[in-house]
């Protein structure tokens, strides 16, 4: 039985991407307005008047580039003449950046890097970037943090790439190194809250916050404050702090909307739903992918959220939100596609890897790319019971379970007590699939039974359906005689319409139902 | 006061100081000092030929159009004062790697409404590092090197007699004996440790803002005064040793490898904010710098060189181990040493 995350705790600690492409989305910008500088350049454009050569031409061209003062004829004959002329690659490189280059805005753009293109059309073309190559990566940022004294920035790449790799002690390391290097750092020290809130270091992710100064007066990191305590069940005491900051109006929509969205969360869970809707609306007048994905989330919770994704397509990298939205819409397509891109984005993540999985496995039946994501979620996650379960399961379905005996021996290893109460139904089920697999058919029966009951305890009626729809598809593909009475079992369990996983249940339970009828007379 | 009421104009044919003739009036060439407040002569004692700037009075009045005429009397003149005071300290140091004065006065011209022409002669320069210059850094290594090496002692000699340079930008380095050697010229926007600088205001950038150090572009002064004078000219002669082999200033550079949300005309936020930004573009500027060397040992050398120089905030700039040597990070010794072993390599052509 494949296991799709639900999230009962949802919040917007901050999303990690690399540096390059955490510019794009503008997160680190301080749009208060930059103080003008008049910078006079007439003594370079007059040497330029008197004297043309390359020199006063690099001369103007730097004076120019520098402030601003980009349209003047002679800027444009001198340009013209580094061009022509030049013989170092970087002026020329300047020089045809200021000629050509305002760069435009940007409208809609996935920021994926490593031009990584996803659509439904090329799954077979889908390569997971290989391992030597970011080995490679790793050697070269590792090389350039220690040329690059006092730089912060190679050391959140490299403790990313470590992530990346589930090397979660050296990640530590980079990072601690990077937020001792740039204690006041907005990229920093969101990163370093990532990194930390993953495997619930939370108090180290709140010491380093508390410890800055500049999560003050800073809406990114007071929203990354107040999403850490609220993981750990704590009130932040920079809520008040970020109440007054958006009260404040001194900041835009875009810088406020994680922290809109963190504060909405914490009303939200304590119940003042008014206030919470006020900040959720304030948090998506200008939303980025982690505040949008938010609201989708709750709107999922609670039906008295008006949200429509639809408005939203002009936002970069909201594939976490759509990949909902597609897979509640029960376009799997869609939402396979959104789950691959966010897993790419953030690959750290275990989420996407359970919903991507899980949809390739139920619904678009391709077990071979539920197995490569799921190999690919192990690298960052080697331990991560909630993968190898989906990874194991897709290689059931697949009758290839003998290729990954490895898999097999670790999931075996695990204790039911040791996992969480939530997932001990499905990992009962996986196992009964199992033995089912491996010819311990009245074993594996025991264990699916033992899954109906712990569902039963927990009064999960989503969970008693799965593991029905599961048990009676294993029943019927072994001709079992049980087939019948669980058929009919399942028959009779209700589906609450409007529930979040509605559609699917009624889909699966259509397919086991169809499967049954033509197997009946078998 | 009309055009031709200019004494300034009226030198040609005079013998100043019964030594020095007047033989024709020139173009003030780019770089050279002066600029829209002095008229420039060449004049001869008959041995040399140097270079005059004389005090443009009645240019003051066509700039400055409405403002009080004892205010631009009183900065100009002590201007002039401040830059010649300085000049005449160079000379009385003997400063051989600094453009300082052959000789000053002022000269009486009967007939005009100020006959007063204040005067200063300098050793007549060939041009400025920007008339001869290439970027191809496959030829005239040594010639760059040696360059630089100059301009390094022109600054430690400055510093060695209180002056801060503040305005080292290529326009100011003048070339002398067809180009062999390099000194610094125009000591206008200079700081001095003794002699108050009228055009020193709340601790800013003196010199020329398209040549600035980040931190000033950012609004950051460094408060203490002997540190910043002294972290500036470290920062511009770096910038200097960067438009030798590529022809863009490191202010230019930084700009151009920093997103440009982070640049100095769209940042809203303080200096300590976007500093780690600087840093990593300064340091993908010196990455720039070193692809533009084919010789890897150069290029690893000259980037050391620029780390030293040029990191973008000042309390990290010079040679942490001159701090303990020799009482201050920011010394040029280390640099000149460094530069000249560079050259004596290059002009044995070892770093082809």
């Amino acid at each position: 039985m494949a296991l799709i995350f639900e999230e009962e705790d949802r919040t917007v600690v901050p999303n990690w991407r690399d540096f390059a492409r955490t510019l794009k989305l503008n997160e680190l910008a301080n749009t208060s307005h930059a103080p003008l500088i008049d910078i006079n350049i007439s003594r370079a454009v007059n040497d330029w008047r008197n004297e043309k050569n390359i020199g006063v031409a690099a001369d103007l061209v730097s004076s120019a580039f520098i402030s601003g003062k980009t349209n003047l004829p002679e800027v444009d004959e001198a340009i013209k003449f580094v061009i022509k002329n030049g013989e170092s690659t970087s002026l020329i490189t300047l020089a045809k950046e200021i000629n050509g280059a305002t760069k435009e805005g940007r409208g809609n753009e996935d920021f994926l890097g490593n031009n990584i293109k996803i659509n439904s059309a090329n799954y077979d073309e889908l390569e997971y970037p290989e391992d030597s190559r970011l080995y490679r990566l790793i050697n070269k940022t590792k090389t350039q943090a220690r040329q690059q004294l006092h730089n912060p920035i190679p050391w959140v790449e490299l403790a990313r790439l470590y992530s990346i790799f589930g090397h979660f002690d050296k990640a530590d390391s980079a990072m601690i190194i990077a937020v001792q290097l740039a204690p006041n750092n907005r990229f920093v020290l969101r990163s370093a809250t990532r990194l930390w809130a993953h495997p619930k270091h939370y108090d180290k992710a709140l010491y380093y916050l508390r410890k800055s100064q500049l999560t003050q007066y800073d809406p990114w990191l007071i929203s990354a404050h107040i999403a850490t305590s609220t993981l750990m069940k704590r009130y932040s005491p920079l809520l008040k702090k970020g109440e007054g900051i958006i009260s404040s109006k001194n900041f835009s929509n875009f810088d406020l909307t994680e922290l809109a969205s963190s504060i909405g969360t914490f009303q939200f869970n304590e119940g003042a739903f008014k206030q919470s809707r006020s900040n959720f609306d304030l948090s998506i007048k200008s939303p980025n992918d982690n505040s949008l994905a938010q609201m989708e989330w709750i709107s999922k919770r609670d039906g008295r959220f008006d949200f429509n994704l639809s408005n939203f397509k002009n936002v970069n990298n909201t594939f976490e939100a759509f990949a909902i939205e597609q897979n509640e819409k029960g376009d799997w397509e869609g939402a396979f596609v959104n789950t691959l891109k966010w897993f790419f984005d953030l690959p750290y993540t275990v989420r996407p890897v359970l919903m991507g999985s899980y949809i390739a496995s139920y619904f678009l039946k391709r077990q071979d790319l539920a197995i490569d994501l799921c190999k690919a979620g192990l690298k960052a996650n080697p331990n991560d019971f909630t993968i190898l379960n989906n990874l194991i399961y897709a290689y059931a379905l697949d009758n290839r379970l003998h290729q990954c005996s490895n898999y097999v021996d670790q999931y075996r290893k695990i204790k039911l007590s040791e996992i969480p109460n939530d997932w001990k139904v499905t990992f009962l089920a996986t196992n009964g699939l199992i033995e089912f697999q491996m010819g311990n058919i009245e074993f594996g029966k025991k264990l699916y039974e033992n899954a109906i009951e712990f569902a039963l305890k927990l009064k999960s009626g989503n969970l008693l359906l799965h593991a029905y729809i599961n048990y009676a598809k294993v029943l019927i593909n072994h001709n079992c005689s049980e087939k019948h009475v669980v058929v009919n079992r399942l028959k009779e369990l209700k589906i609450d319409k409007g529930s979040i996983r509605d559609k699917e249940l009624f889909l699966l339970r259509e397919e086991v139902l169809t499967l049954y009828a033509k197997n009946i007379f078998l | 006061m009309v055009i031709n009421d200019n004494a300034a104009y009226a030198l040609k044919g005079r013998i100043l100081k019964g030594k020095w003739e007047v033989t024709e009036r020139i173009e003030s060439k780019p770089g050279s000092t002066g600029g829209f407040f002095s008229v420039c002569y060449k004049v001869s004692d008959g041995e040399n030929i140097a270079f005059l700037k004389a005090i443009n009075f009645v240019a003051f009045f066509q700039i400055f159009k409405g403002r009080s005429i004892m205010d631009i009397l009183a900065e100009q003149t002590n201007a002039f004062n401040f830059e010649k005071n300085l000049l005449l300290r160079c000379k009385s140091k003997n400063l051989s790697k600094v453009s300082t004065i052959l000789d000053e006065g002022e000269e009486f011209v009967e007939g005009f409404t100020i006959n007063n022409v204040p005067y200063l002669i300098f050793e007549m320069a060939d041009g400025d590092l920007r008339s001869r210059i290439t970027f191809n850094n496959e030829v005239e290594l040594a010639w760059k090197l040696r360059s630089l090496h100059n301009v390094s002692i022109g600054l430690k000699q400055l510093h060695s007699v209180k002056i801060g340079h503040q305005d080292l930008k290529p326009s100011n380095v003048l070339l002398y004996e067809t180009g062999i050697t390099s000194k610094i010229g125009d000591l206008g926007r200079s700081l001095c440790d003794d002699i108050e600088a009228p055009h020193e205001e709340l601790g800013n950038f003196t010199g020329d803002f398209s040549y600035a150090p980040p931190e000033f572009l950012y609004g950051f002064i460094e408060p203490d005064w002997n540190k910043r004078i002294r972290a500036t000219d470290l920062y511009l002669f770096g910038s200097l040793v960067s438009f030798y082999f590529t022809g863009i200033n490191m202010t230019a550079l930084i700009g151009k490898n920093i997103d440009i949300q982070f640049r100095w005309d769209k940042w809203g936020g303080s200096f300590d904010g976007v500093k780690d930004y600087l840093v990593d573009a300064f340091y993908k500027s010196i990455a720039e710098v070193k692809a533009s060397i084919s010789n890897k040992n150069l290029g690893d050398e000259i980037a050391t060189l620029l780390s030293i120089s040029c990191y973008p905030y000042p309390s990290k700039r010079g040679h942490p181990r001159s701090i303990s040597q020799l009482g201050s990070q920011y010394d040029f010794e280390r640099i000149i040493t460094k530069l000249d072993v560079l050259t004596r390599k290059a002009e044995l052509d070892l770093w082809r």
